[in-house]
């Protein structure tokens, strides 16, 4: 009963954070703003996510296995995201700045 | 209030489809190259997400694998486009 | 040689025991794939070239840079629900303190997950970093200092 409880916490904390990366990246003004975005809020989510349904699985191992995504997503948003912002970079896209008021 | 986590993890795996779908709009609009790449951050986050939350609510135990298989890969595929910049020395022209 | 070819065994027959769940009919290609694992992982990965790594450095690491990583999503989406978007972003450069290599790369990999930072180019001794907000303190010797446990390098 407990465990549910968590569980759902857990699955609207995830969606949240997804929503939270998805409305980042159609918001931010540039590529390197929409990065934090995406590499942070979506693997926020994704680790509730897996946490909450880690927590409804059969066996240890299985449990496991699900958290075992997590790191894995880690490393691929780490490298991706880095990918990513040097080659925006090297195309020679400008960092966005704020207007002085 | 009335539901399963099984329902509930159908539910959140569709706002998830939904959010990718606007995401991957955005990605495909740009406007600059580098932005139509951040549809690669996407699967791996997202979709991940997508595939456990399905295995949980379709009872298919099988879609998990596919989950560890689609974030080892993208792990794998985003070292390798990061791994000359990280541990190379000298920054060649990759124009392609 | 000997050690670490079974302490790398050991974590890959984990591995294989947690995707598996456990199911020990298919043991013979068990066996093919960890050993195989273990030898890809010595030739790609020497112990020679590895630099020493802290067990518990590692896991002190672990649960802060976790810490650190939920700070980050959080931070990163509040900004994205404000009506108002409360971005200064700016590019810094960044002198790197931990040596070339795994250290290196670690930093890199970690920094762009925490809070209000990501690396954008590594060149020489430095990093270029673009953050969300300039005003916001860098955690960057933090950081620095957290890798150099894991890699046994006591200060």
């Amino acid at each position: 009963m407990l465990l549910d409880a968590l569980t759902t916490l857990l699955l609207l904390a995830g969606a949240v954070f997804f929503f939270a990366g998805t409305l980042g990246l159609l918001r931010f003004p540039d590529v390197y703003t929409r990065l934090h975005a995406l590499a942070k809020a979506d693997n926020l989510g994704l680790g509730c996510v897996l946490a909450g349904l880690a927590l409804q699985a059969d066996s240890l191992a299985v449990a496991l296995k699900l958290l075992a995504i997590w790191p894995l997503a880690l490393i691929a948003s780490a490298a991706v995201g880095y990918s990513i912002a040097r080659r925006a970079e090297r195309l020679g896209v400008v960092p966005w700045q704020e207007q002085d008021q | 209030m009335n539901f399963t986590s099984a329902e509930l993890a159908l539910a959140v795996a569709l706002f998830l489809l939904v959010n990718l779908g606007a995401a991957l709009w955005r990605a495909a609009r740009g406007p600059t190259p580098a932005d139509r790449m951040l549809a690669a951050l996407l699967f791996g986050s997202t979709g991940t997400g997508i595939l456990v939350l399905l295995a949980f609510a379709g009872g298919s135990p099988a879609l998990v694998d596919v989950a560890l298989t689609l974030a080892l890969l993208a792990a794998i595929s985003g070292i390798a486009f990061a791994q000359r910049a990280w541990l190379g020395k000298v920054e060649e022209d990759d124009a392609a | 040689m000997i050690v670490s070819f079974l302490r790398r065994g050991t974590l890959f027959a984990l591995l294989w025991l947690i995707a598996s769940e456990g199911n020990p009919a298919a043991w013979p290609l068990a066996v093919a794939g960890i050993a195989g694992a273990t030898v890809a992982s010595l030739w790609l990965l020497p112990a020679k070239v590895l630099p020493p790594i802290s067990p518990a450095g590692l896991a002190r690491f672990l649960i802060w840079f976790i810490r650190q990583s939920l700070a980050g999503g959080v931070q990163v989406a509040l900004l994205a629900v404000q009506p108002r978007l409360a971005l200064r972003p700016a590019l810094i450069e960044l002198p790197l303190t931990v040596p070339p290599g795994l250290p290196r790369l670690l930093f890199t990999a970690a920094l762009s997950l925490m809070p209000g930072t990501l690396g954008v180019r590594l060149q020489g001794d430095t990093l270029l970093v673009h953050v969300l907000d300039r005003q916001q303190p860098l955690q960057a010797e933090e950081l620095a200092e957290r890798v150099a446990g894991v890699f046994g390098g006591a200060r």
